[in-house]
């Protein structure tokens, strides 16, 4: 769904660079020097660094707003920001930078959970389907092929039918749009196991006895891993984006919980009246965005070095 | 999301032949085999899927007649006969089994308001279509041109100003977008005097005049749906295009083809520009059967009666048939633009016709 | 946000009615009415168009039938095909040009209400309107299966039932007997003495000489067009998914409206609506209560705004299956420890300052018949809460609550979600009763699920919802509170309130029905089904300010009721 769940962004076609190819000892050298390629994009670090302070900030709550989330200042509703109150307040008189930092940290929890689950299925799937070809392959990517078919809107419609509950709507919204968000990857493990198995080292492994497990874990996943990675990062930001779209559209995560997405859309309304409820939930969310996205980007970048300028 | 293909000509499979030695392929009989194995194989995978959401749908535990049947003065015979008519009284695989048959002979049933789904779909359809159709165009073409003179210049200025601004349109909900989109338009046509920019609905209603008035007036109303879904699209293509641009122009074969001494521009416009649109001709045609029922939130802003308000719309209030009808064309329009990708891609790429 | 949390239809807030007497509107009052004073039209040209933004599309025109039963399409109907009965601003009631004065009961027992129809009432093929239009109506709508119907057979008994699909057969399900005495006279026999007959044949209906031979009928005959029109305008084009136009009706036999064209647009999404009107692509828009939705309108430019209150009144309903919700004392404790002029100053002062707290279930604020019950719980008292537990032998915990061995006053407080007035309203609530010891728990649900299935269902402790009333109709005291009703989602029963509403039905003087209905409220206050939270605006009518003479009309009858006055200004420009 194009604009219920944007392209993750630039990422590398499911071809092996052939840096990466060596494995095993050249391992820890090599994301080394990842590491290294990464510290050199200033914008990726400068990034990173806002994000964790944006996180932190996020997880320190009280301690950062001064006010809980659900204190209510008597007589300073709808007030805009102020000395007292950095982001104003809501109608009820609730500060805004609490339910900001509220909402961040439900909206982290449930990015990280899809990235987590889309990561780890579509890794699994698409390395046993690269790995093993033939039916197997087949079978997977059918069901791959299935999933895609499927409205996401339509899961959500019985995820949220039947999940209610104070607190417990963001596990069903997180399973659904993990739902969405693991073929990709899967297709793209895939690519890179089945151009991988075909090479010289893995014919000698196996020719040394050494079993499927082993050849996977040991040989083949480790150059899997930078574009899974970055594909993992990238998805933070999309899921953060989708739940965003979700509340929007009325599915999102249920009252009392809160996340940015639902802070925005509220907000919409509010654009030109109560200005501070749209912008400032709406800001720490594209500040969060942007720096998830560029750190993905300076990862590729770094991953992938055939994209760095020729040094003539 | 990105390149997809399986099976026979994608993208893995071509680097599987390069380094197996396969031969150059011969393709007037291989495409046409591989067209009509992946879409036999696509049927059982629709297939399943629409028994999946028709049980899904179904059973979500609503009861669309609830309302009716707390209103004062609506006699039993009518919830009765509405009952009767959405086949509420039939357990869940025997209405599937109805619809399917239907489906099969092309009736795709009436909607939960006896509207003719088939009707409905068409229409809504066709306004998706235009919406979509000149956004994907124009944001494509934009991101081609965005991209590879990002990837040509690439750590420059104009490289650090494209990166920065597609990113942050990347990163902002759209319906935030449109909102301040919408916002801008106005104040442009105080500024203006004139309404050029339209925030809701295709075009004026009742509107008279001749071909350019109406054709006018519909792009005035095109405007600003269709630049928010270019923004948002445009980011992605722009650095994807910029990454693909990047690989090609560090291929060995570039710059074979400049130490022969071909000039810059030639190279550029031959051989870089047309192996690196590959990878975003198959981007674009993926993203765009996505585009086509997940214009939801824009069409929802800017009061569009297409396909994915049309999803939003039956979902809450469980209408079956729409559901099922709109999940056959969107299926099929994914299977078909997943197939012209990966026969583009395999038919585009030189690797394999290089053998 | 988008969904239809907020749809105007019918279908959401359940229709309830108070009885109400014809006579006594009021004026501006503080329940927020404005005076609509409807006296001095303003000068105003002949021709133009309006557009209106509307929220909801129909997908036929038959507003009888119950899949077109829809507010939005009453508004389109209304100019075209003849109904009897026109409420007005004041909650008062006329009969509309289409009668020829008011019905009139001619016959005490068998109880018997005669009707004439305005002879110059005629529809645009130049048959009359008759009583056999009516006719059709009373057939279609009347639940029995006449001759020459199309039927149906009841699954579950194997009945045949009636074919025909009509949203409301409410009092001509009544009906022994309809007389045609002339084309132009009818009248209709009772079972029993029905005392709302002015309220039936109150919505659009068609035309029955071409109706009844049209494929598809009643049910769907009219689902491409009217056909045929007998109001001040008819169908000009339906441009499906996008807007409904209505142009001047040739052969109108009354007085001739000023606009030539009404433009229904289909715009789903009201926070758009505001934008809209700025850039002048409607003119007029009326949505639902949102704060700054109606802040913003507010602040346009050449734009006219006002936000009345009507007879929708939010309440807090309990389940009484619940065993400890069945303790009267822990629904005195809730009361007590509601802080309803709270929820009022924050909720509802920023649409009108005449906003106020609701204290009856039978009247709204606006109408004369009036009156504040209940008055100790009219302000908030943790102490009377806490006491009233105590009694009851409840005992507060170490976490704060109150409990009774192993019982805890724990409750499920749910509401048809997003709607965030509504989930604001939840955590006041929360808060305030927290301090008294009573744990609430929020768990809203959304579409499909509705408020007809959850509250049909019981699956609630707590739930908060509106009804709407109109002047018209079965009491909404016998829907909501008698014992059978099918509406009293919270299984409340009382014989004594059963035999009340029984003897009001049957009253025929409007001040004697007016008295027991408040003394049956007197009742409910003692027993305490639900708690009246407060009014809530209709919604908020915006319109540029180019046209005149366009006022507000908060029952359903709608803002369009006097749309035949409506024109651009006639001064200069």
């Amino acid at each position: 769904m194009a604009d219920l769940a944007p392209t993750p962004v630039g990422l590398p076609e499911p071809g092996v660079p052939d840096e990466l190819v060596e494995f095993g000892v050249e391992a820890e050298g090599q994301w080394r020097r990842v590491l290294r390629r990464f510290l050199r994009h200033k914008l990726a670090v400068a990034s990173l660094i806002i994000l964790l302070v944006l996180i932190t900030a996020s997880f320190l709550g009280r301690t950062v707003a001064r006010y809980g989330f659900d204190e209510y200042s008597r007589g300073e509703e709808s007030s805009p920001p102020s000395l007292r109150h950095w982001f104003g307040t809501d109608s009820l008189g609730k500060d805004t930078l609490a339910q900001v930092l509220r909402g961040a940290r439900r909206s982290l929890l449930v990015a990280l959970v899809v990235a987590a689950i889309s990561t780890t299925v579509g890794t699994l799937v698409g390395a046993v389907a690269g790995y093993y070809r033939g039916f197997v392959d087949l079978v997977l990517m059918r069901l791959t092929d299935l999933f895609l078919t499927i409205p996401a809107l339509a899961v959500l419609l019985v995820a949220s039918s039947r999940f209610g509950g104070e607190g417990s709507n963001w596990i069903a919204i997180s399973l659904v749009i993990s739902s969405l968000a693991w073929m990709y990857l899967a297709r793209l493990v895939r690519g890179v196991f089945l151009s991988l198995r075909e090479r010289e080292f893995v014919e000698a492994a196996r020719a040394l006895g050494a079993s499927d497990a082993r050849i996977v874990f040991r040989h083949l996943l480790p150059n899997a891993l930078g574009p899974i990675v970055v594909n993992a990062t990238l998805l933070v930001a999309a899921a953060i984006a989708t739940e965003t779209a979700l509340s929007y559209l009325g599915f999102g995560i249920a009252a009392p919980d809160t996340s940015l997405g639902k802070l925005v859309a509220e907000g919409v309304t509010a654009a030109s009246t109560r200005w501070w409820l749209f912008y400032m939930p709406g800001l720490w969310l594209v500040l969060i965005s942007l720096c998830i996205n560029f750190v993905g980007d300076g990862l590729r970048d770094a991953i992938d070095p055939r994209g760095t300028k020729v040094r003539a | 999301m990105g390149p997809q293909g399986d099976g026979g000509l994608n993208a893995t499979g071509v680097t599987t032949r390069r380094l197996s030695g396969a031969g150059p392929v011969i393709l007037g009989s291989d495409v046409l085999a591989f067209t009509l194995r992946r879409l036999v194989v696509s049927i059982p995978v629709v297939l399943a899927s629409s028994f999946i959401v028709f049980v899904l749908v179904a059973t979500a535990g609503g009861d669309p007649l609830a309302d009716l049947r707390l209103r004062p003065g609506v006699s039993e015979a009518t919830i009765e006969l509405r009952r009767q008519e959405l086949n509420l009284d039939k357990p869940v695989l025997e209405r599937y089994g109805i619809w399917a048959k239907g489906a099969v002979t092309g009736d795709l049933g009436r909607s939960i308001r006896n509207e003719d789904v088939g009707e409905l779909l068409v229409r809504r359809l066709g306004v998706t279509m235009r919406l979509v159709l000149s956004a994907t165009i124009i944001a494509v073409l934009l991101a081609i041109v965005i991209g590879s003179v990002s990837a040509l210049k690439q750590y420059s200025k104009f490289d650090y100003a494209a990166t920065f601004a597609s990113f942050v349109f990347f990163s902002m909900p759209v319906f935030w977008l449109a909102a301040v989109l919408k916002d801008v338009g106005i104040r442009a046509n105080d500024a203006l005097g004139r309404k050029v920019f339209f925030t809701v609905s295709e075009q004026t209603p009742n509107q008279v005049g001749g071909f350019l008035t109406i054709w006018a007036d519909r792009i005035g109303h095109l405007l600003l749906p269709s630049l928010t879904l270019i923004l948002i699209s445009m980011a992605g293509w722009s650095r994807y295009q910029r990454g693909s641009m990047l690989e090609v122009l560090n291929a060995d074969y570039i710059r074979t083809a400049k130490a022969k001494g071909l000039s810059g521009r030639v190279v550029l416009f031959r051989h870089a520009l047309r192996n690196a649109l590959i990878p975003v001709v198959t981007v674009v045609a993926i993203d765009f059967a996505a585009i086509l029922g997940g214009a939801v939130v824009t069409e929802t802003v800017f009061g569009w009666a297409g396909m994915g308000r049309l999803l939003v719309e039956a979902l809450g209030v469980q209408d079956v048939n729409v559901v099922q009808a709109w999940l056959l064309v969107t299926a099929m329009v994914v299977v078909l633009f997943n197939l012209i990708a990966d026969i583009l891609y395999g038919y585009l790429d030189p690797r394999i016709r290089r053998g | 946000m988008v969904r239809g949390s907020r749809r105007k239809a019918l279908i959401g807030s359940l229709l309830v009615l108070s009885l109400v007497a014809a006579a006594c509107g009021s004026d501006d009052d503080e329940g927020g009415t404005t005076a609509t004073s409807v006296g001095e039209a303003e000068e105003v040209k002949d021709g133009g168009t309006i557009s209106y933004a509307a929220e909801q599309e129909p997908t036929g025109f038959n507003n009888l039938t119950s899949k077109d039963n829809l507010l939005e399409l009453r508004h389109v109907m209304r100019h075209i095909w003849p109904y009897a009965y026109l409420a007005k601003p004041d909650f008062s009631v006329e009969p509309t040009p289409t009668l020829a004065g008011e019905a009139e009961v001619t016959s005490q027992s068998p109880f018997t209400v005669q009707w004439k129809i305005n002879p110059k009432a005629v529809w645009s093929d130049d048959v009359p309107v008759s009583s056999d239009d009516f006719e059709w109506n009373y057939l279609s709508c009347n639940g029995k299966v006449d001759p020459g119907e199309p039927t149906a057979v009841d699954e579950d008994s194997g009945e045949t039932i009636s074919g025909l699909d009509c949203a409301s057969t409410s009092g001509l399900d009544q009906v022994t007997k309809f007389t045609k005495a002339d084309p132009k006279t009818f009248s209709m026999e009772f079972e029993a003495p029905y005392v709302e007959y002015e309220g039936l044949f109150g919505d659009p209906m068609p035309p029955a000489h071409i109706g009844k031979t049209l494929p598809g009928g009643w049910n769907t005959g009219f689902d491409a067009s009217p056909l045929l029109s007998a109001g001040p305008y008819q169908l000009k084009e339906w441009d499906k998914g996008a807007s409904i136009t209505l142009e001047r009706n040739p052969k109108w036999w009354g007085p001739k409206p000023h606009l030539d064209t009404i433009v229904f647009r289909q715009l789903p999404d009201p926070s758009g609506h505001p934008t809209a009107l700025d850039n002048d692509e409607v003119q007029i828009i009326y949505p639902q209560p949102q704060v700054d939705l109606f802040d913003k309108v507010r602040q346009l430019d050449g734009v006219h705004a006002e936000a009345n209150f009507g007879p929708a009144w939010e309440h807090l309903d309990f389940n009484f299956k619940n065993p400890l919700l069945a303790v009267k004392e822990v629904r005195q404790a809730v009361a007590y420890g509601l802080d309803r002029d709270r929820y009022v100053d924050t909720l509802m002062k920023p649409f009108s300052d005449k906003a106020s707290r609701l204290d009856s279930r039978v009247f709204v604020s606006n109408q004369a018949e009036y009156e504040a019950h209940g008055e100790e719980y009219a302000t908030r008292s943790v102490e009377k809460a806490t006491a009233a537990l105590k009694k009851a032998g409840f005992a507060k915990g170490a976490d704060g609550i109150y409990a009774k061995g192993a019982d805890k006053l724990s409750f499920r407080l749910r509401v048809l979600s997003p709607n965030p007035l509504r989930e604001q309203l939840q955590e006041l609530i929360k808060d305030d009763l927290k301090e008294v010891g009573i744990d609430i728990r929020i768990d809203n649900f959304s579409a499909p699920d509705s408020i007809g299935k959850i509250g049909s269902t019981g699956d609630f402790d707590l739930f908060i919802f509106a009804w709407i009333g109109t002047p018209f109709e079965i009491s909404g005291t016998q829907q909501i509170f008698a014992s059978d009703s099918d509406s009293n989602f919270g299984k409340y029963a009382n014989k004594k309130v059963d035999a009340a509403i029984k003897k009001v039905s049957s009253t025929l003087d409007e001040a004697d029905r007016a008295a027991e209905l408040n003394k049956i409220d007197e009742m409910l206050w003692e027993d305490l089904p639900n708690i009246p939270l407060f009014q809530k605006p209709a919604g908020l009518l915006a319109y540029s300010t180019k046209y005149a003479n366009i006022t507000d009309n908060t029952t359903s009858e709608g803002f369009f009721w006097d749309s035949s006055s409506w024109g651009l200004k006639a001064t200069a420009g």
